[in-house]
C-alpha cells in the first residue's frame, strides 16, 4: 500500500524541477521537429517555442518543467530505448518535446501501443508512455508477452500520464507482468502548453465522463493542473465559477492547498482571478459555427495540437518552380501540415478576426511586404544595402507566411461559398435568434432526407432545441424517428446520451429567451471588419461563457446578475483564497490591479472544452480599452461542435 | 553567538540538566540538542529554542509537536476523545504535520478509536485511506476517499470493499454513496455489462437497464441473441414508461424480421441497414415491398419522395421517374428531380423538370445543366440583379459574349429601376 503515498510527491518533484537553483540538466534547444511535425515555417523552428514565453504569464515554464520531467523518466531507463506511445498522447507531446531530444536520450524507435507490432532487434528497453486506461494495460501485457516469447532479453518500464493509478497497477498485477517491469511510475504532465495564452489538458472525453457517466476523474486532474499553475505562478486570490464541475474543482483546489506544505506556494501571485466555467452552463456556443479565421480552419480542416492539414496542391511555393514531377504526383492528394500558433506574426494577427476581415488584412500585409521588398532599389550606399540585407530574412519569412495564409483563405472561401454551407449558416442564425424554433424546420428535414452527415444534422437540431428551451413532444418525436430511420437504430443510444447531457429535451421553461435578452447573446448589427462586441465571432451570436467573463471584469463583478445566474445549472462559486501574509503586502505595493499599466490577469478554465471562437472572444475583450483585463485560457480540450458531439455519438469510450 | 550562549544557559538550568559548552554544541549541532530535549520530554523548551533560533517550522516546531503528540498517544490514562482534542488543539492545522503518522503510532499502541479520531484531522486523503484500510475501517476509508475527489482512491476502495464484503453488504454500502456508485457503474460499463445491468435492476432504473440491453443487442453478433436483447429492452422500456423508446425498439425488431425475409428473397445484404437504406435498395429494384414498409413505419411523405427520386434516377429508370413526378404534386418541389437526373448523367431528363421548378430556382437549375444563356434570360425576366450576378459568376473566360450580354441586361434593369 506504500504506493498510495505518491499523490503529493509529484508536486514536490515538480517544484524541485522548476526551482531556479534546482538540479539543472543540460538539454538541447529545439533543433529539428519530427518528420510528422514538420512545420511549414522551415528554418524558423528555433523560434518555435519563444511565443510561449512572450505573454504576461510565462507559459514556457510549463513546457520546461514537462521536458525536464520527461528526461528524468528516460534517464531512469537504461540502454537503447524504444518508446511505446499511447496514441492519444503522441499529438500533444509534440508541444513538449521533439524527436531529436528523444534521440539524444538513446531513443531509437517509436511505436504505438494500440497498433504497431513489436520492434525486433537492438532495442534494450521498451518504455511505455500512456494514460492510465485499463485497456492499455492489456495491450502492454500482450506486447511484453509476445516479446518474451520471441526470447528477447529486454527491460520494460511504464510511465503514466499524468499519474499512475492503483486501478492500473492492480490490473498489471493481475496480468502477472508487474514483476517484469523495471519502472512503474508517473510522469506528472498535468497540462499541455498550447500557445502563449492557451493551455489544455488534452482530455477529450471530460464532458462525456462528467455528465453522462458520473465519472469526475477529469475534474480531479483539472484541480491538479490548477495546483501546478499555483506552484508556478502563485496562489490565485479570487476564485469565481459557475456549474457543478466548477464547484467541485474549487473545493478540490482548496482542499489540495491545505494538504500541500506552505513552502510550495510561496510565489507572489501573478494571476488575480480564476474563473471556472462549466461547459454545462453553455451548451449552445460550441454548436454554433465559428466564423473566426482560426475557428473556421478548425471547423473545416480540424486543428490538432496547433497543427492543421490542408490539400498540398493548393499551396504555391513562391521559392520553388513547379517541376514536372510535381504534376505527376498531383493525382494522389497529399496533405500539407501547417503549424498554427502565435509564433507566426501574421497568424497571430489573423486568428481572431472574423472571416470577412481576413481578406482586407491580407491585402494590406501584401502591400507592406511588397513595399519592404521594393526598398532595395532605394538602397544606394553600402550601409543602406547592408541594412536591407539584415532585414531580408524577416521579409522573406513574412512573404512565406503571407503566401501560406492566402492559400488557406482561398480554401476557406471555397467551403464558405458552398450553397449548402450558406444555407446551414443561415438556418443556424435564424434559430439562435429564436425564429421558427418551435416547429419542424424544413431545412433540417431536408438534410436528413439527403442523408447529410449525422453530426451536422444533430448540431442543427441541438441548436434548435436549446434556442427553443426544449422541443414540443411532437416535434421531438418526429426528429428522433427521422434520425433512427435514416441513420440506423443504433443511434437510439446517441439520442439518449444527448438527452442526458441536456442537449435535447422536452420543453419545460423558457430560459433561452430571457438569457438572450439579459446577456445580449444575439446582436443584430455586427461590424465584422471593426467589431465592437464579442458577437462578431459568430457574426451575431456572443458566446455566453465569454459574456460571463466580460461581466466579471466590471467593478461590480457578477453582482446584479443573480437572476441570470439562477437560470443556468449548478451553483455559483465565489471564494477568496488567503495569501501567505508576506505576499499580501507585496501584492498591494504592486499598484492598483486593473489599471492601464497593470491589467488584472484572469485564468479562465473551461471545464469540458472550449472553442477557438470563445478564445478569440476573450482575446477581443482583453484588447478593449475599458477592459484592462488579460486572459489566459485553460481547457480540458479544444473542441468544436462536431468534435464535441462526436464524443457523445461514439458508443465506446 | 550571543543567542547560542543564551540557549546554553537555558539548557544547563538544573531542571533540564544539560551542561554543555559552546564548542560541544557547535560540534553536535543544534538539531541534536533539540533531539535530546525531545527525548527528555522538554517539548516546550525545545520549541522555544527553535523559535528563538529561527529554525524553520518543518524542522523545528512541527517536528517537535509531532513527537509530543506521539508521546501523548502512548499515555493510556487519558480518554481517547480528550486526547484527540488536546492534540488537535495544540497542533491545529500547522502545516507539515502528519496526523497520519501520529495515528499510526496510536494504532501501534493499540488505540484504534484514538487513531480514527486523529485521522479525521489529517487533511491528506491519500494518507488517511491506507491507515483506515489497515484498521479495517473500509466504509470510513471509502468516505474519506470520496471527499478527497481523488477518483483513483475511490475506485481502489470500491474494489477493496467488493472483495472483502458480501455482495449484499457491498451493494448496500455503495448505494448510499452516489459518487462511489457511479464510479463503480463506470467500471462495469467498461468491463462487465451484465453487472451494469444488474446494478440498474437493483436501482430500479428501467430505462437505463433497457439502454444497456440495446447496447448488448448492438454488440451481439448472433441474430437470435440480438433479437432476445431487443425484446428485453422493449419490455423494460414499456414497463418504465419510455413509450417512444419502446415503440422504436419494437419497430427495429420488426424491421430486422423484414430484412431477414428480404435477404432470403433477394440474395443481397439487408440485415442491419437503417430503414431508409433498406427502402432505397428496394426502390432501386423497383420492389413493391417498399410501400408496405412505408406504411408500416409511417415514413413521412417528404422523405419518401426524396428517396424515391434519387433511387429512380440512380437506376436510370427515367420512365418510372416521369410517371412518379406526374402522380401527384410533389411535396418537395421539382428541383430534386433536376438535381437527381443531372447527378446521374442525364441532362435531357433534367431539363424536362425545370419548367415545373419555382421561377426563382429555375435560374440555378439552368446553370446547373449548363444552359447559361437560358439562365440569364430567366434571371432577366425575373428582374433580379442578384441572379444575373450569379449567372455571370459562373461564366468562364470562354463565354465573353454572354458576360457582355449580362452586363447589358444589368444596365437595362438599372434603367428600368429609374
Amino acid at each position: 500500500m506504500s504506493s498510495i503515498f505518491v499523490t503529493f510527491r509529484s508536486f514536490r518533484r515538480l517544484y524541485s524541477a522548476i526551482k531556479p537553483n534546482g538540479p539543472v540538466k543540460p538539454w538541447s534547444h529545439a533543433r529539428a521537429l519530427t518528420p510528422s511535425h514538420r512545420s511549414i515555417n522551415g528554418g524558423r523552428t528555433l523560434m518555435a517555442v519563444q511565443h510561449l514565453s512572450s505573454g504576461r504569464i510565462n507559459i514556457g515554464l510549463i513546457r520546461e518543467a514537462a521536458r525536464r520531467e520527461l528526461l528524468d523518466c528516460l534517464d531512469r531507463c537504461d540502454g537503447v530505448k524504444a518508446l511505446a506511445w499511447d496514441q492519444g498522447l503522441t499529438g500533444p507531446f509534440g508541444l513538449i518535446a521533439e524527436y531529436s531530444l528523444l534521440k539524444e536520450r538513446n531513443v531509437t524507435k517509436m511505436l504505438l501501443i494500440q497498433s504497431d507490432p513489436v520492434p525486433a532487434g537492438e532495442v534494450q528497453h521498451i518504455v511505455f508512455l500512456c494514460r492510465p486506461h485499463l485497456h492499455l494495460m492489456d495491450r502492454i501485457a500482450d506486447i511484453i508477452r509476445m516479446e518474451e516469447r520471441l526470447g528477447g532479453r529486454k527491460e520494460y518500464s511504464v510511465f503514466f500520464v499524468p499519474r499512475k493509478t492503483l486501478l492500473c497497477e492492480r490490473r498489471l498485477q493481475d496480468l502477472g507482468i508487474m514483476g517484469t517491469l523495471t519502472n512503474v511510475d508517473d510522469y506528472c504532465l498535468d497540462i499541455f502548453p498550447v500557445d502563449g495564452d492557451v493551455l489544455s489538458l488534452e482530455h477529450p472525453l471530460a464532458f462525456r465522463e462528467c455528465y453522462l457517466e458520473g465519472d469526475f476523474t477529469s475534474m480531479f486532474y483539472v484541480a491538479r493542473a490548477i495546483m501546478l499553475l499555483q506552484t508556478l505562478y502563485g496562489i490565485i486570490p479570487q476564485i469565481y465559477g459557475k456549474g457543478i464541475c466548477a464547484r467541485h474543482v474549487a473545493d478540490m483546489v482548496q482542499r489540495m492547498r491545505r494538504e500541500t506544505p506552505a513552502s510550495l506556494t510561496s510565489q507572489p501571485p501573478q494571476f488575480d482571478t480564476l474563473l471556472l466555467l462549466d461547459r454545462n452552463i453553455d451548451l449552445l456556443s460550441p454548436l454554433i459555427t465559428q466564423l473566426t479565421y482560426e475557428g473556421l480552419i478548425d471547423e473545416f480542416f480540424g486543428i490538432q495540437n496547433t497543427n492543421s492539414k490542408f490539400p498540398a496542391d493548393k499551396f504555391a511555393d513562391p521559392n520553388e518552380q513547379k517541376g514536372s514531377e510535381q504534376g505527376a504526383m498531383a493525382s494522389t492528394p497529399t496533405l500539407k501540415t501547417v503549424s498554427l500558433n502565435s509564433a507566426e506574426e501574421l497568424f497571430a494577427e489573423l486568428r481572431d478576426l472574423n472571416y470577412h476581415a481576413v481578406g482586407p488584412l491580407l491585402n494590406r500585409r501584401a502591400r507592406h511586404v511588397k513595399e519592404a521588398f521594393e526598398e532595395r532599389h532605394d538602397a544606394k550606399t553600402v550601409g543602406q544595402i547592408k541594412q536591407f540585407v539584415t532585414r531580408l530574412p524577416h521579409i522573406q519569412a513574412s512573404r512565406q507566411s503571407l503566401s501560406t495564409h492566402t492559400s488557406i483563405t482561398a480554401l476557406l472561401k471555397q467551403r464558405i461559398e458552398d450553397s449548402v454551407f450558406i444555407k446551414s449558416l443561415h438556418t443556424e442564425q435564424e434559430l439562435f435568434q429564436g425564429i421558427e424554433t418551435d416547429r419542424i424546420h424544413p431545412y433540417i428535414e431536408q438534410l436528413i432526407a439527403e442523408q447529410a452527415p449525422l453530426v451536422k444534422v444533430l448540431r442543427l437540431i441541438c441548436i434548435q432545441c436549446i434556442a427553443n428551451s426544449g422541443f414540443k413532444q411532437k416535434v421531438y418525436d418526429f426528429y428522433r424517428r427521422e434520425i433512427l430511420q435514416t441513420y440506423g437504430f443504433e443511434h437510439l443510444r446517441t439520442l439518449e446520451r444527448l438527452e442526458q447531457a441536456g442537449l435535447l429535451k422536452v420543453y419545460a421553461t423558457k430560459t433561452y429567451s430571457s438569457l438572450r435578452k439579459t446577456l445580449r447573446l444575439t446582436v443584430d448589427e455586427v461590424n465584422e471588419q471593426n467589431p465592437s462586441d464579442i458577437a462578431y465571432v459568430h457574426s451575431g451570436y456572443a458566446p455566453l461563457t465569454a459574456r460571463l467573463a466580460q461581466c466579471l471584469s466590471r467593478p461590480e463583478k457578477w453582482r446584479g446578475l443573480e437572476e441570470v445566474l439562477k437560470l443556468l445549472p449548478g451553483p455559483v462559486v465565489d471564494e477568496t483564497q488567503p495569501l501567505p501574509s508576506g505576499l499580501e503586502i507585496r501584492r498591494q505595493s504592486r499598484g492598483a490591479v486593473g489599471s492601464y499599466d497593470n491589467p488584472r490577469i484572469v485564468l479562465v478554465f473551461f471545464l469540458g472544452g472550449c472553442t477557438y471562437a470563445e478564445i478569440s472572444a476573450l482575446r477581443f475583450l482583453a484588447q478593449q480599452e475599458e477592459g484592462q483585463t488579460d486572459y489566459v485560457i485553460a481547457t480540458t480540450k479544444l473542441i468544436n461542435g462536431s468534435s464535441w458531439l462526436q464524443t457523445m455519438i461514439d458508443s465506446a469510450t | 553567538m550571543c543567542r547560542k550562549l543564551r540557549v546554553l544557559n537555558a539548557v544547563s538550568y538544573f531542571q533540564i540538566g544539560i551542561p554543555i559548552t559552546l564548542t560541544q554544541l557547535e560540534k553536535m549541532s543544534l538539531r541534536v540538542l533539540i533531539d535530546r530535549l525531545v527525548l527528555r520530554r522538554h517539548f516546550c523548551l525545545a520549541i522555544r529554542i527553535c523559535e528563538y533560533m529561527q529554525v524553520p517550522d518543518t524542522e523545528g516546531a512541527s517536528r517537535i509537536l509531532a513527537h509530543w503528540a506521539c508521546y501523548k498517544v502512548q499515555q493510556s490514562n487519558v480518554s481517547d476523545q480528550q486526547l484527540a482534542d488536546q492534540i488537535a488543539q495544540k497542533l491545529g492545522d500547522t502545516r507539515g504535520i502528519s496526523y497520519s503518522e501520529i495515528a499510526s503510532r496510536a494504532i501501534d499502541s493499540g488505540r484504534r478509536e484514538l487513531a480514527i479520531r486523529l485521522l479525521d484531522y489529517e487533511p491528506r486523503a491519500a494518507e488517511q485511506v491506507p491507515l483506515l484500510i489497515q484498521m479495517n475501517e473500509l466504509t470510513r476509508a471509502l468516505e474519506k476517499a470520496i471527499s478527497s475527489g481523488d477518483t483513483d482512491l475511490v475506485y481502489t476502495m470500491v474494489m477493496q470493499l467488493k472483495d472483502s464484503l458480501t455482495r449484499e453488504k457491498f451493494l448496500m454500502t455503495i448505494q448510499q454513496l452516489p459518487v462511489a456508485l457511479s464510479l463503480y457503474m463506470q467500471l462495469c460499463r467498461l468491463e462487465d455489462k451484465t453487472e451494469l445491468k444488474d446494478m440498474y435492476e437493483m436501482l430500479d432504473r428501467k430505462g437505463d437497464k433497457a439502454s444497456v440491453c440495446v447496447e448488448m443487442a448492438l454488440d451481439a453478433t448472433a441474430p437470435q441473441k440480438r433479437l432476445d436483447w431487443l425484446e428485453e429492452a422493449k419490455m423494460l422500456y414499456t414497463t418504465g414508461r419510455h413509450l417512444f423508446e419502446a415503440k422504436v425498439t419494437d419497430d427495429q425488431i420488426k424491421l430486422l424480421g423484414h430484412q431477414k425475409m428480404l435477404e432470403g428473397k433477394l440474395s443481397s445484404k439487408f440485415v442491419g441497414l437503417p430503414l431508409s437504406d433498406t427502402m432505397y435498395q428496394l426502390m432501386l429494384r423497383n420492389s413493391p415491398f417498399v410501400e408496405k414498409l412505408r406504411s408500416e413505419f409511417k415514413v413521412p411523405d417528404k422523405r419518401y419522395w426524396w428517396m424515391k427520386v434519387k433511387a429512380l434516377a440512380e437506376a436510370h429508370n427515367w420512365l418510372e421517374l416521369e410517371r412518379f413526378a406526374k402522380s401527384k404534386k410533389s411535396p418537395i418541389g421539382y428541383e430534386p428531380f433536376v438535381n437527381a437526373c443531372h447527378d446521374n448523367g442525364s441532362r435531357s431528363e433534367a431539363v424536362k423538370y425545370i419548367a415545373r421548378v419555382t421561377p426563382e430556382s429555375q435560374v440555378k437549375c439552368y446553370v446547373q445543366v449548363g444552359s447559361l444563356e437560358v439562365a440569364a434570360d430567366r434571371a432577366f425576366q425575373l428582374r433580379s440583379e442578384e441572379l444575373l450576378e450569379y449567372v455571370q459568376s459562373r461564366c468562364g473566360a470562354s463565354r465573353r459574349s454572354l458576360v457582355e450580354k449580362i452586363n447589358s441586361m444589368k444596365a437595362q434593369l438599372a434603367q428600368m429601376r429609374r
